[in-house]
């Protein structure tokens, strides 16, 4: 989108740089990678490679020759942003071990705490709780029960 | 007369009540994000299987209008396309409502998406058997170079960092590539790992690019999530309406080019809303305002998405090739139901036919008051939940419903890895559009581009084969008019030099 005129910016060089130069790696490997591939399946990411390869190239230079400006990004907590980061991904990569539901109601309890800026009582915390719980359990029952959705039990919980 | 007494037909208390459950039904599922509308009609199809021909067939398109339009509710409220038909919407619906205007949007979004829904209800019923025979001409090239005009509109998506569109766009075209190749059946960048065979599946990367990011910002401050709406102002019915007709030419045009889109089979709501906002972005005399809120780019996809709907209904009836994928499903429900598509839709079950349009005339008029009932209290509840329990809500839904779309918990950690990538993207100033514009249109792209490719060599000139139809030529315009034209508008409005002002007076 066009940055607004209002909107402040800061020194892009840096940035714009760092974006080309993965870019380029991008675009270099997946050229390389397409070497074993048959002519029809390697013609189409090829092209798409040296296209991309092209623009980081103009990025990069743009980045050196002109002085591109960015709109500054939403200012915030950084620790709570890396928080929210890393629950995501556990709870993604441990949906098969825990089961579906263990690791939603835990993982959505941490989120919870993330997001949460104010003291916590006693009534509140209950609140939150059982409105999650009833969240995470209507949802639960509508694509497990109602739309048959097989979602994982856990291998963790086979043993026991 | 017949098609009118076939038409009021619909009218029966057990066929209006269906198309009440199937709107109601429809926007509810449409509105949760990783459920498209596809989805929506697959998921309630059996349902249909023990009823009547007609009474089946206008609870799906009941259905289906319900959840194209439901998809509207997550892009304004949260910023995330309920089905990627609503990607579009999020562009200047999310704005509206972070200043306050979210129920403003709902309504406009209501109001555009039964315009919409109306005119395209129209197309089917007049010129269903006439636009079909067209959109037959339609080869893999001209695929091609509709696939290639759906990504000059980045051009028009990024404008101020047009280079970084392009890069976006060039990774959600490689992102595309990924698995099992669409022609030759190569296995490409799967690296040995299983679960990439099946490719980056679009709609988990759409959730993730789109969602995880405003997560990611939701959670790093303790300010509200969307400005409240001004107490006692109701559902803004009034001012909705002044916007409708203050954008009535625009509402008009992405009609029209919602259904032309879905008239040509395999393009869908996404690419339908995409070019529709492109062309009421060009037009506007508020073009700087889109992107930032502009109530034309809510109207310009809601009224597309929506006529998509009746345009897509008229490949799959003439000619059993569905216009767009929640069609196929539609087809596969009417094969079980013992009807052929074709001509015969039009002669031996005519009765069928135009009580199913007529069904779906009902079903898009109905949307109106149930989606302002729902919307008003969609919007109202957004905006009063706090964050605890908005962001652990929102987590739960991608997560479910990412997984729901395979069953495949590794979908999951594709849309999670997805987001973190695209949020990192959009702090050096590649927004997520683009990506997922490369990733929808990068099948399209590649099979038409090969398929061109080998015609072109069997008879000898590629480059005949490529720029020597005239559909191509007319396509090949619109492309370089997409273009050009923003670069024109950005070299007219340059800030000027001194030198040059002072010649100008």
């Amino acid at each position: 989108m066009a940055t607004d005129p209002q909107t402040p910016t800061l020194d892009a060089r840096r940035s714009d740089r760092s974006l080309a130069l993965v870019m380029i790696v991008i675009a270099a490997g997946a050229i390389v990678f397409s070497r074993d591939m048959s002519i029809m399946a390697s013609v189409f990411p090829r092209t798409i490679a040296v296209l991309l390869l092209v623009f980081s190239v103009a990025l990069l230079i743009k980045s050196v020759v002109a002085h591109p400006r960015l709109a500054r990004p939403e200012a915030g907590s950084v620790a709570r942003r890396l928080g929210l980061i890393a629950v995501m991904l556990i709870w993604s990569l441990s949906l098969k071990w825990l089961g579906f539901l263990v690791a939603s109601v835990a993982s959505a309890a941490l989120l919870a705490g993330l997001a949460h800026y104010h003291a916590w009582t006693a009534r509140r915390l209950g609140g939150y709780a059982v409105a999650l719980g009833l969240i995470i359990g209507g949802f639960y029952i509508l694509f497990a029960i109602v739309l048959n959705v097989p979602l994982p039990a856990g291998l963790l919980w086979r043993h026991f | 007369m017949d098609t009118l007494s076939f038409m009021a037909a619909a009218l029966s208390p057990v066929n209006l009540m269906l198309a009440i459950i199937g709107v109601a039904a429809g926007i509810l599922i449409g509105a949760l994000p990783g459920l498209s509308a596809t989805m929506a009609v697959a998921v309630l199809v059996p349902v249909t299987f023990g009823m009547a021909p007609e009474a089946a067939l206008i609870m799906l398109g009941a259905i289906y209008t319900g959840a194209i339009y439901g998809g509207s509710y997550a892009a304004i409220l949260v910023n995330t396309p309920g089905t990627p038909s609503a990607i579009a919407t999020t562009f200047d619906g999310y704005p509206m409502a972070k200043r306050g205007d979210g129920d403003l949007a709902v309504t406009l979004s209501t109001l555009s998406s039964m315009v919409g829904g109306l005119i395209g209800a129209l197309a089917l019923l007049t010129l269903a058997p006439l636009l079909a025979q067209i959109a037959l001409k339609f080869g893999p090239v001209e695929y091609f170079w509709l696939a290639i005009f759906g990504l000059t509109l980045i051009s028009a998506l990024s404008e101020g960092s047009t280079l970084k569109g392009f890069i976006g766009a060039g990774l959600g075209l490689l992102l595309s590539t990924v698995g099992v190749s669409v022609i030759g059946a190569d296995i490409r960048y799967a690296f040995g790992s299983q679960f990439l065979l099946g490719g980056v599946e679009t709609i988990s990367a759409l959730i993730g690019l789109y969602c995880v990011p405003v997560l990611i910002d939701l959670v790093a401050t303790p300010s509200a999530h969307l400005e409240p709406p001004e107490k006692g102002r109701g559902i803004r019915f009034a001012e909705g309406l002044s916007l409708m007709w203050r954008g009535k030419f625009n509402s008009l045009r992405s009609a029209i080019i919602g259904t032309a889109v879905a008239i040509l089979p395999g393009a869908g709501g996404s690419i339908a809303s995409l070019v529709s906002y492109s062309e009421a972005r060009r037009t506007s005399p508020r073009s700087d305002n889109f992107g930032k809120g502009e109530p034309d780019g809510v109207i310009a996809t809601e009224t597309a998405n929506n006529a998509t709907v009746g345009g897509g209904f008229i490949p799959t009836f003439v000619l059993g090739i569905p216009g767009t994928p929640p069609d196929a499903v539609i087809l596969g429900a009417l094969l079980v139901q013992g009807f052929r598509t074709g001509p015969e839709m039009f002669t031996t079950n005519v009765g069928v036919t135009y009580t199913f349009i007529g069904g779906l005339f009902i079903a898009t008029l109905l949307m109106l008051p149930i989606g302002l009932l729902i919307g008003r209290y969609a919007f109202k509840s957004i905006v009063s939940i706090p964050k605890a329990l908005l962001v652990p809500s929102i987590a739960f839904m991608t997560i479910i419903g990412t997984y729901a779309i395979r069953n495949n918990p590794f979908d999951v950690v594709v849309m999670v890895i997805l987001g973190v990538i695209g949020w990192m993207l959009s702090r050096y100033g590649v927004k997520p559009s683009p990506i997922v514009l490369g990733l929808i249109l990068g099948p399209i792209a590649e099979q038409g581009f090969v398929q061109g490719y080998l015609m072109g060599n069997a008879s000898g000139s590629v480059v005949n084969a490529f720029f020597g139809r005239p559909l191509s030529l007319a396509i090949i315009a619109m492309v370089l008019l997409s273009v050009l034209f923003p670069l024109l508008r950005a070299w007219r409005s340059r800030p000027r030099t001194p030198k040059e002002t002072a010649n100008g007076h």
